[in-house]
């Protein structure tokens, strides 16, 4: 009577701590839970080998069965063989011959992509011009289109081609390759015969 | 049914856009995503041409250029326009800028707005693919010039010019002989 009960209370108490124990996990958790901890414990277990060897090693023959691993050591020659190639057999090391040369300035670029050299000069020029287009502009209210003036550019504004739009003055000079307009003859010339017009006072 | 095609209600959109928008995973979730193609948006509306990665300037182009489309569609005078006008554009000069400007600059065009091109490969660099997003009509020098072709009017006068003087050559031969 006397053991029973005590055994009752030590699995009472062993709950107890149990319990404590989580409720210390989830407050202030540090590495696995308490009951995970103790199942990962080493635990001595004793077999008696020559009873179960001999049958374990039937059930694998029979309908057991091991995972795909390696049967043999790959030789290293083998492995180097396999990650780089050979030179003269598969995984060539070829030259790239993807590549077009660009019809303006002559640098190669890859198809289907603007010629580095080209693109180069043009971000160049295209950020002086947005520089000074938004200084330009500032923050009014944006009503007209930009026109670029490069320096030392003269505006003819007789022909009415600047009419209902904002000149914007690039401190840069015009490039070569940036023509004004195809179309017409010439706008901007370098002669004295024309007004120079500030932007102050177009529009 | 009188009822009008939905599709019809909404300008569409001239580029191709993916059936599925990017994520682009953001700390502060689709409301940050949508604060950082607003930025890539005006930016675009503001400089009209651009150098982003690909993936922000290709999402960005459709945002771009439906809010283009809906400005030429119903104008000013439009309250869910310029609610979109005022969400998308976060400087406000820009407003009037794609009112009074883009609008009339792109009435009368048939094909889409903006143009993408790919940005070359710097060696060795990050290999992120790099493009140039640029609104089409804009003052800067052009990034892609026209290949020349046998159908320009030039090239026309210039392959007649030069059969006749073949032709000529051969009737002096001709005549010598």
């Amino acid at each position: 009577m006397m053991a029973r009960l005590v055994e009752h209370l030590c699995s009472e108490l062993r709950l107890l701590a149990g319990a404590v124990d989580t409720l210390a996990w989830t407050l202030w958790p540090k590495g696995p839970p308490p009951m995970m901890a103790a199942a990962a414990l080493p635990v001595p277990v004793q077999y008696n080998v020559e009873q179960i060897s001999g049958s374990l090693l039937e059930d694998l023959k029979e309908e057991g069965f091991l995972w795909a691993v390696p049967k043999s050591r790959r030789s290293r020659e083998r492995r180097l063989t396999r990650k780089f190639g050979l030179e003269n057999k598969h995984k060539k090391m070829l030259p790239y011959r993807k590549l077009l040369t660009c019809d303006d300035c002559g640098h190669v670029h890859e198809p289907g992509r603007l010629c580095p050299n080209c693109y180069g000069e043009n971000k160049k020029i295209t950020q002086a011009m947005q520089e000074a287009m938004v200084t330009m502009q500032g923050l009014n209210p944006v009503e007209y289109e930009a026109v670029p003036v490069f320096k030392g550019e003269k505006v003819n504004t007789g022909d009415g081609f600047h009419e209902g739009k904002r000149i914007f003055e690039v401190p840069t000079e015009r490039p070569k390759w940036f023509s004004n307009r195809l179309t017409v003859k010439s706008n901007v010339t370098t002669s004295s015969d024309t007004t120079v017009v500030k932007p102050t006072n177009l529009a | 049914m009188n009822q009008a095609e939905i599709r019809k209600l909404i300008p569409a959109v001239r580029v191709a856009i993916n059936a599925k928008h990017r994520k682009f995973s953001n700390p502060k979730g689709p409301e940050g995503r949508l604060t950082m193609l607003r930025k890539t948006v005006t930016e675009l509306v503001k400089l009209e041409r651009v150098e982003l990665n690909y993936q922000r300037g290709d999402e960005a182009r459709g945002y771009a250029e439906r809010l283009i489309a809906m400005a030429i569609k119903h104008g000013d005078r439009h309250i869910p326009t310029m609610e979109m006008a005022n969400y998308w554009l976060t400087e406000k000069q820009l407003v009037h800028k794609l009112f009074k400007v883009l609008a009339v600059r792109y009435k009368d065009h048939t094909e889409s707005y903006t143009k993408l091109h790919k940005a070359p490969n710097i060696y060795p660099g990050f290999y992120r693919e790099r493009v140039v997003l640029e609104l089409k009509g804009n003052p800067f020098p052009p990034l892609e010039k026209k290949n020349s072709s046998h159908n320009w009017i030039h090239n026309i006068l210039l392959e007649e010019a030069h059969q006749d003087y073949i032709r000529k050559k051969l009737k002096e031969g001709e005549r010598s002989n």
